[in-house]
């Protein structure tokens, strides 16, 4: 079968998608990959065929229109309330304003979306996967009549935040309903020349099936479909440096801000030579990844401290007994795969939902960022050191994520979803049936 | 009644080209960008982003908070001075550096509200020049003085009120119905399009709103056809007249029928809550003039007004530059402790468009409030009204159901 797989031009939001789609390609399936032209080279990189489509315009359109830097209106996305619902309509309302103006539909731009579904029509896929922010995908799949799966990064706040909301509005007296997301929707598939019902609006939103690489523990309940997958890392080009080589002489915790953090904002919210000067006695190798701009002075850190500017989280977590992060997909999926007991710092999206959802397994501490300083970073990573029962809860969790299909054995449910939602099937080349 | 109607055939409306799909969207984005940051606002706590966001709550306390930041508050996330005070309200209202309600014409930046009325862009000098033309007597209207303008609404009132049981809605059946048949006759249209006036009329009723709070896509657009099929159809009934003659009464039209329908039903709302007073209001039209005034004074039809600086300014004794946006917070300056006890009402600020209305928007308002008063003695409310969403401005009510004991 054919399958277009769509990501906005973000790197690490893509390296998510890059085992599933080499598991299809392995099978045999005839595989595209969908994005702007930023991301053509990463594409390239992971060996994939790339489909360069639209411009990052309304990204900067968006960027014009708020002064440039968005952490303070993501900060204004809570999900933490995803699970105990959220404050009440207004504020569920505002979310979906907010999610739809300000993340989705500038990441999809008008050009993104008409260039996609021009490439659909041509070339026909029989199943369209996407990163959940990138509505594009579904629009496509919609205008051609294409099954569509969503792959998450994390919990899925986003669904959990829909189904709360269409549960409110429901309860609004008809006057005062609204709903940003299905309007945006609407627009665009009418530029397409096809308009949705209420139905197919939430087909789109939430996909035909959501495949979800997070231990079951570790998930949100959303309504529809959920086929669970193995989460796989892919960190990008990786090289194991030499000093990986040598397995540890001592423990070892690993501090990160995360590449997609560092890259999208710029700066850190905490100055990092107060924390790591902090960390100075404790009993335990601290291997620090941190840029130059993170880190003017390297000469003075403790010398237990190992700074390095990347390593792939997949070589080296597995050496490591505790990781402080920032929440982000990649590191925290690829920690829970190796069994790393995490210490999450959580303030963009759906990571301070992430480091509840790990203090409530018993597998890491939320330390909220608002608490970070040098003493609240050090008694955690002493406790996440010295505290056994956080150890075996990641290793539950490990467990957990090795108990799913892999994302090879996850190819014959995908080629069943396909048959059973593609509306128009035509003779497909390169078909391994 | 003076003028000479024209004939009662009109040419057809010329038909508008399509927008393209990319320019709808272009329009659609921006305008739920400026909703998602009033909702951002709301959600950090800024008083100003409380009351655009217009939620269920009731504004006053909002208000307040903004009252309680000093006479001038800026509110950083939406980049806008907010004042709920009347001698800074007065200033802006009436000083020359502040002029238009959004941005000036040719300014080439984008407008956050993209959808924004048309009708409702005059300055200044524009207002002034056409507000000539509507005057009580004037070349425009079909009304001699005000008193005359209150006998056709109470006219039209009564038709309207014959036809409704002992339950109905106070704005969807009676306040908003009401302004089709009075403000065509008052405008002066040909009787062959009165009927396609009032049909038209309610679609243009999120103009005011959307000086400030972008509607839903669906609204806007709906509220853009509305406003261009009331301008086409002006411009077919007074062909020949002049651009100034159509401009005028589309301004009319669109800022006072739905400021005159939320002046009603809030001055009916505020009686019927006080005891007595309802029966007061039938003794004659005095009494219904004070009712309107009162009403304009504590729970005016439109609550917020802007204005932009063209000049830089000191305002409060605050500097602002050219440009700037204020939003005066017209009910919390009109309860201001601080105001003159003679101070008249602020609600609708004479300068822009309601320079061309206001007068007609008192003497009809109060007009239908004394028959209503008249004809339903034993007038009852059935429950709160509904207020429609994205509406800081008005807090127009959607619904609001009444009853008669008889």
């Amino acid at each position: 079968m054919r399958v277009l797989i769509t990501c906005f031009a973000h790197n690490t939001h893509y390296y998510n998608l890059v085992p599933l789609a080499w598991a299809l390609r392995a099978a045999g399936h005839e595989v595209r990959v969908a994005s702007q032209p930023a991301l053509t080279e990463v594409i390239n990189g992971s060996g994939l065929t790339a489909v360069p489509v639209g411009d990052l315009d309304s990204i900067a359109e968006l960027m014009t229109r708020i002064g440039g830097d968005p952490t303070p209106y993501q900060q204004g996305l809570d999900f933490a309330q995803t699970r105990s619902g959220p404050l009440g309509w207004e504020h569920a309302l505002g979310r979906q304003t907010m999610m739809t103006a300000m993340s989705f539909a500038p990441l999809n731009g008008d050009t993104t979306i008409d260039d996609l579904v021009d490439f659909a029509r041509a070339w026909r896929p029989d199943l369209v996967l996407w990163e959940p922010f990138t509505y594009a995908g579904p629009v496509a799949a919609h205008v051609v009549g294409a099954a569509h799966a969503r792959l998450l990064w994390g919990p899925d706040v986003i669904l959990a935040a829909r189904s709360q909301f269409l549960e409110l509005l429901a309860r609004q007296p008809e006057e005062r309903r609204e709903d940003p997301m299905a309007e945006w929707l609407t627009w665009t598939l009418e530029r397409h020349g096809t308009t949705p019902d209420a139905a197919a609006i939430e087909e789109l939103v939430g996909g035909h099936a959501t495949i979800d690489p997070a231990p079951a523990s570790l998930r949100v309940p959303v309504p529809g479909e959920v086929l669970p997958m193995r989460f796989v890392p892919y960190n990008g080009p990786s090289v194991v440096p030499d000093w990986l080589h040598a397995p540890p002489t001592r423990r070892r915790v690993c501090i990160t801000l995360g590449v997609s953090a560092r890259e999208t904002y710029g700066r850190d919210a905490v100055p990092f030579e107060e924390l790591l000067h902090a960390l100075g006695d404790v009993d335990a190798e601290i291997v620090a990844t941190l840029d130059a701009s993170q880190l003017r002075d390297r000469e003075g850190l403790p010398a237990n401290i190992r700074a390095v500017d990347f390593v792939p989280m997949d070589v080296l977590l597995p050496t490591c007994d505790a990781i402080v992060h920032h929440g982000g997909a990649g590191t925290g999926y690829t920690a829970t795969l190796h069994g790393v007991p995490q210490i999450i710092v959580g303030s963009l999206w759906d990571a301070p939902l992430k480091a509840e959802l790990h203090a409530e397994q018993g597998a890491g501490i939320d330390l909220p960022p608002e608490k970070l300083d040098a003493a609240s970073l050090r008694e955690a990573v002493v406790r996440a050191l010295t505290d056994p029962s956080l150890a075996a809860g990641a290793r539950r969790l490990r467990e957990e994520t090795l108990a799913a299909p892999s994302p090879a054995a996850l190819v014959p449910a995908l080629e069943r979803l396909a048959a059973r939602h593609g509306r128009t099937p035509h003779p497909s080349q390169g078909d391994p049936t | 009644m003076t003028s000479t109607l024209p004939a009662p055939t009109l040419p057809p409306a010329p038909q508008p080209s399509p927008e393209s799909g990319r320019d709808i969207a272009r329009r659609a984005r921006g305008s739920q960008l400026t909703r998602a940051a009033q909702w951002f606002a709301g959600i950090a706590g800024d008083p100003y982003g409380l009351l655009l966001r217009a939620g269920t709550d009731d504004p006053a306390a909002f208000e307040e908070r903004v009252r309680a930041l000093g006479p001038l508050h800026h509110s950083e996330l939406l980049d806008t001075w907010v004042t709920a005070d009347h001698a800074v309200a007065r200033e802006v209202l009436e000083h020359p550096a502040f002029d238009g309600p959004g941005p000036a014409a040719g300014d080439p930046g984008d407008d956050p509200l993209p959808y924004r009325s048309t009708a409702l862009t005059l300055d200044r000098a524009g207002a002034a020049r056409l507000a000539a033309l509507t005057a009580f007597g004037g070349p425009l209207l079909h009304v001699p003085d005000g008193t005359g303008a209150e006998e056709q609404a109470a006219a039209h009132a009564r038709t309207l009120l014959a036809g409704l049981g002992r339950r109905f809605d106070l704005a969807e059946d009676f306040a908003r119905p009401l302004m089709g048949p009075v403000l065509a006759g008052q405008l002066g249209l040909p009787a062959s399009a009165h009927a396609e006036f009032a049909r038209i009329l309610p679609g243009c009723r999120h103009a005011l709103d959307g000086l400030l709070c972008p509607q839903t896509h669906a609204t806007a657009r709906a509220a853009e056809a509305a406003e261009e099929a009331m301008a086409a159809l002006l411009a077919r009934a007074f062909d020949g007249a002049g651009a100034d003659a159509v401009r005028a009464r589309l301004v009319v039209a669109v800022s006072a029928a739905e400021a005159t329908a939320v002046l009603l039903v809030n001055a009916v709302r505020a009686l019927l809550a006080e005891p007595g007073a309802w029966q007061r209001v039938a003794a004659g039209p005095a009494a219904a003039r004070a009712a309107v005034e009162h009403t304009l004074r504590v729970a005016p039809p439109v609550r917020l007004e802007t204005r932009v600086a063209r000049t830089g300014v000191t305002l409060a004794g605050t500097p602002l530059r050219a440009g700037a946006r204020v939003t005066v917070l017209v009910a919390a300056a009109g309860r201001d402790p601080r105001a003159p006890e003679d101070a008249g009402p602020l609600g609708l600020p004479g300068d822009l468009h309601f320079a061309l209305s206001a007068h007609l928007v008192r003497a009809n308002a109060g007009a239908a409030l004394r028959v209503l008063a008249e004809t339903l003695p034993d007038l009852r409310t059935v429950g709160e009204p509904v207020i429609r969403p994205r509406s800081p401005v008005l807090r127009a009510p959607a619904r609001f159901p009444v009853a008669t004991a008889a």
